[in-house]
């Protein structure tokens, strides 16, 4: 008896430090040159973002939605197995509109080589409500198309890929400079060939992504950074982030 | 166990309770007194260059410009000024509406100052070197976005308006999407992450114009066509990439769009087509 409950605090202790150790990592995960910039505040932390889509069929809304890039946010997002501090939720569920992503046949008329733009608009620095504009006419090197709807595995995987992106400018995320790009390396980077054929785009949001999102104040302070915030950080000394708070919690879970 | 220990253990098990749930109502409350203080001292500081304004209020003008703005109301899911501003009413708050940069290609070719500033330059009706004297900041007719007038002193022509000449010395009108206003209390900031609002600060810019015909005024030709000068520093008013090659510094720039402005510059294509002619007739 004395023996479990030695090898089961042995464990707790083992993965306490684990996560203590990766919170000391953290830092220098966010000043990697091919990480996003910080571009606003992003979403209210902890908030529950309800979308809504027009105009794509129900295949290209599995790359786009719950199943695809806002659900791959989601994934990284929320507590307790979260890969960062914003706990936001993506919702399809009513009431809609808050987020709305659309698609338009042409192209922008600013940057025709743009696949897909937002706007956002902000009440005291935080995202209250965004709009996506999905552009199918969008043409780069002056005439090649950005998109080729051909119903390809390249063409979704992009569906989701820009979802991503656009999603990750409401998350707070700026672009990455062309000069400082790292393919695969953050949802921020730029799309190198129709349906990102070079695959300058990762499909899944990136470490960097989530480390960035982790730096943003608010977001911060929900992991117990800076003032306020959670408890969990206490338990590694004060410093850390929400990655080392879940393995804590797992741990402490698997000891138990 | 004896019951005036159950009975204090309750107590004070109950006191405890009262009052971690009155310390942490503190601590949210000085929280948010803390939040409440840095709002505030955010809104007084935006306060003084919002241009306070009217719904509706424009001038013949700025009625015409306003239509060169109404894509954005659409890209906005069709929100209008009045609506976003409903929330933030007596609250001190700021509302912002951020155009952002759309998805780019990446940029792996340069492209040589001469190509870039000459395609500007053909596309141009007017390039000129200026100074801001002075800006104000209005909404669109269709309550869709905010744009900002500049009045610049012009301090070069390189590149004269053949419909209107200008001269140095003379003040042009150039309007621009973006602002901030000041509506029923409510501070508005506008951006069009394509457009930066030109510098107020006393530098220098450079600016690609096209004519609008109807005012006598003018817009940029493109959103890339707009540099900030200081000294032998310049910084393109656009949040988006240039391509590569095309920005090195002042002098050069300023002596680059000169050179394209004077039509003595030959494009690339052109430069190698009239190459091609040569080495054939030589042959």
């Amino acid at each position: 008896m004395h023996k479990r409950h030695a090898l089961t605090s042995t464990s707790f202790l083992i993965g306490l430090a684990a996560g203590c150790l990766l919170g000391v990592g953290y830092p220098m995960a966010v000043s990697e040159a091919a990480c996003p910039p910080i571009g606003s505040n992003g979403w209210h932390a902890n908030s529950v973002v309800y979308y809504q889509t027009t105009g794509f069929t129900s295949q290209e809304l599995d790359q786009v939605g719950g199943g695809g890039g806002l659900g791959n946010w989601n994934f990284h997002n929320i507590f307790p197995l979260s890969q960062n501090c914003s706990n936001v939720y993506f919702s399809a569920a009513p009431p809609t509109g808050q987020y709305t992503i659309s698609t338009n046949s042409g192209y922008s008329q600013l940057k025709p080589t743009a696949p897909a733009e937002t706007a956002s608009n902000t009440l005291s620095g935080f995202v209250v409500s965004a709009t996506t504009t999905f552009y199918w006419g969008a043409v780069y090197s002056g005439n090649i198309p950005a998109w080729n709807r051909d119903g390809s595995p390249g063409y979704y995987s992009f569906l989701r890929k820009v979802t991503l992106h656009e999603a990750g400018h409401t998350m707070g995320l700026f672009d990455v400079s062309g000069v400082q790009q790292v393919a695969g390396q953050s949802v921020m980077n730029g799309y190198y060939g129709t349906n990102d054929v070079g695959n300058n785009m990762p499909i899944n949001v990136q470490q960097c992504d989530d480390d960035v999102v982790s730096s943003i104040p608010q977001y911060a302070s929900n992991c117990g950074i800076g003032s306020g915030g959670g408890g969990c950080v206490n338990l590694c000394g004060g410093g850390g982030e929400t990655r080392s708070c879940d393995l804590v919690v797992i741990a402490a879970a698997i000891a138990r | 166990m004896s019951k005036p220990f159950v009975l204090g253990f309750v107590i004070g098990l109950a006191l405890l309770v009262v009052a971690g749930v009155g310390a942490s109502r503190l601590h949210q409350k000085d929280a948010e007194d803390v939040k409440h203080q840095a709002e505030l001292a955010e809104y007084q500081a935006e306060l003084s260059d919002a241009a306070p304004v009217q719904l509706g209020v424009l001038s013949q003008k700025e009625r015409i410009h306003s239509t060169l703005y109404t894509h954005y109301r659409e890209r906005n899911n069709n929100r209008r000024i009045s609506e976003l501003i409903e929330p933030a009413r007596g609250t001190h708050k700021i509302v912002g509406i951020d155009f952002l940069i759309g998805l780019s290609p990446l940029l792996t070719e340069s492209q040589t100052p001469e190509s870039f500033l000459g395609e500007l330059a053909r596309e141009s009706d007017a390039i000129i070197r200026g100074k801001v004297t002075n800006r104000v900041s209005r909404i669109t007719e269709d309550e869709g976005f905010i744009f900002t007038e500049y009045d610049i002193l012009v301090t070069e022509v390189l590149k004269n308006n053949v419909a209107a000449r200008l001269n140095v010395g003379s003040t042009i009108n150039v309007t621009r999407p973006g602002g901030k206003v000041l509506l029923d209390g409510v501070i508005v900031k506008a951006r069009d992450h394509y457009f930066a609002a030109l510098p107020v600060n006393g530098h220098e810019i450079l600016l690609f114009l096209q004519f609008i015909k109807e005012t006598g005024a003018y817009k940029a030709t493109r959103y890339s066509g707009s540099f900030e000068l200081n000294g032998s520093t310049v910084t393109p008013l656009t949040a988006d990439e240039l391509p590569p090659g095309v920005i090195r510094d002042a002098n050069s720039l300023l002596q680059t769009a000169r050179i394209v402005s004077s039509g003595l510059f030959l494009t690339d294509e052109r430069a190698i087509e009239t190459e091609a002619t040569c080495t054939s007739d030589t042959r």
